[in-house]
């Protein structure tokens, strides 16, 4: 677009260049470290946590109808757990990885 | 009555869901109990009647411009939801095609006296100066993109000009601050500008009273962000992004209002000729537009009586170095 300058233009690339994730690049998690796990230590893996948006909550009422409100917050609150539930199952399934290469190194 | 609130709904390119948006946005609010009116001024381009049930308006906003009524209250038409009236626009562009800017002042003096709580403006894709007017003139833009590159670019191309094209009419009585303006909004500008920060530097060192003005009517600016049909976790991403985007350059600090999930059944309620909401309140898009509604209502700045008063004092004139180029 002719009414924007180069910098403006690179930092639109920048910011639309994750939009076609690389599929086969496995989710960010700690780095590995081959004697950590198979000798028994601690994992530590950070779990998120559920951050209500303040945005719902400091809001003022926009009418009387608290029903059409508190669905409001659910169906928020419910997003959000979702999101947390999908990066747990993320987790998880990285925490197994570690276990299983842990013993099968082990074993070998 | 106190006067209503208008939000304006652009994005500069076609086909992100500005209408869909728009009228949605509509329902939700006039499900909360608030009277609305959405006014289509989407030249060439008109269809939000489509969305709420009307096939062929009768009375379109060509009528206001040819002088056949006196009031946009006459060509008000009633929907199939209570408390949501449109003002249907109008494919023909007969009377409409280049209004100048005095037209345009006057037609948002009529929409403000409208009685309703909010007034959705959809003033349709492009850049033109009746949609970049429109825009700014209204109490809240509210730019829809989607997670595309040539949309992002639009919208972002959107912004800037809006900006600019306001504060050149703003100051065009101000004629040093005006001619900077004007140079500022050129990328290869002489000046070496780059962002509204460095336009106003530059402005304190012509007039630190034209400077402090020019920040506060950047300040009163009110932009709200949303990005449409996002498929992904990525894709979200977006808007935040697009908001820091526009702060680094733009000196303003638009409100991420969320992400509106894609959907098919989208297009479903439009063969059926109604909304989403209407057609299934259940969709996880229909939730986020009614969480995008709900989140629109609260201001954010004390603006409405400012802008209402800036509506009435402005100068009829034409802006004249901005009017004169020739419309994109």
């Amino acid at each position: 677009m002719k009414n924007l300058s180069d910098d403006e233009l690179r930092d639109i690339d920048d910011l639309v260049s994750n939009l076609a994730p690389d599929e086969s690049s496995d989710p960010p998690v700690e780095e590995e470290n081959p004697e950590n796990g198979s000798n028994g230590e601690a994992v530590s893996i950070e779990t998120p946590t559920l951050q209500e948006s303040a945005s719902i909550v400091e809001e003022e009422p926009l009418n009387p109808k608290a029903s059409t409100e508190d669905l409001f917050k659910l169906i928020s609150l419910q997003n959000d757990r979702l999101g947390i539930l999908n990066k747990k199952i993320d987790v998880l399934t990285r925490l197994v990885e570690l276990i299983l290469r842990a013993n099968l190194e082990e074993v070998e | 009555m106190p006067r209503s609130i208008i939000w304006a709904v652009g994005g500069g390119k076609g086909g992100v869901g500005k209408s869909m948006f728009a009228a949605n946005i509509a329902v939700g609010l006039a499900k909360f109990g608030k009277k609305v009116i959405v006014v289509d001024t989407d030249l060439g381009g008109a269809n939000l009647h489509s969305y709420l049930g009307i096939k062929t308006p009768k009375v379109t906003i060509n009528d206001f411009f040819l002088r056949k009524v006196s009031t946009l209250d006459e060509l008000l038409l009633e929907t199939s939801i209570d408390d949501l009236k449109i003002l249907p626009g109008s494919n023909e562009i007969v009377g409409m095609a280049n209004p100048r800017y005095f037209t345009k002042l006057k037609f948002m003096r009529h929409i403000q006296q409208l009685q309703a709580d909010y007034v959705l403006l959809d003033v349709g894709a492009g850049t033109s100066y009746n949609t970049l007017d429109l825009f700014s003139m209204a109490h809240t833009g509210i730019v829809v993109t989607i997670p595309e590159k040539p949309a992002i670019e639009s919208a972002y191309g959107f912004i800037k000009a809006s900006i600019y094209r306001k504060l050149l009419t703003v100051f065009q009585k101000d004629l040093k601050l005006h001619d900077l303006i004007d140079q500022a909004r050129n990328p290869t500008n002489d000046e070496g500008i780059k962002s509204v920060h460095e336009l106003l530097l530059k402005a304190k060192e012509i007039s630190p009273e034209s400077a402090a003005e020019l920040e506060s009517t950047i300040d009163a600016i009110d932009l709200r962000i949303v990005v449409n049909f996002v498929q992904n976790s990525h894709e979200e991403a977006i808007g935040p992004k697009m908001v820091e985007l526009v702060e680094r350059y733009l000196s303003i600090s638009p409100e991420y209002i969320g992400s509106i999930p894609f959907s098919g059944k989208v297009r479903e309620s439009l063969t059926k000729q109604t909304t989403l909401l209407m057609a299934d309140s259940e969709d996880e898009a229909s939730a986020a537009l009614v969480f995008a509604a709900r989140k629109l209502t609260v201001p954010r700045k004390s603006q409405v009586d400012s802008k209402a008063e800036e509506i009435e004092k402005e100068d009829l004139t034409e802006p004249s170095v901005a009017e004169s180029n020739s419309e994109k």
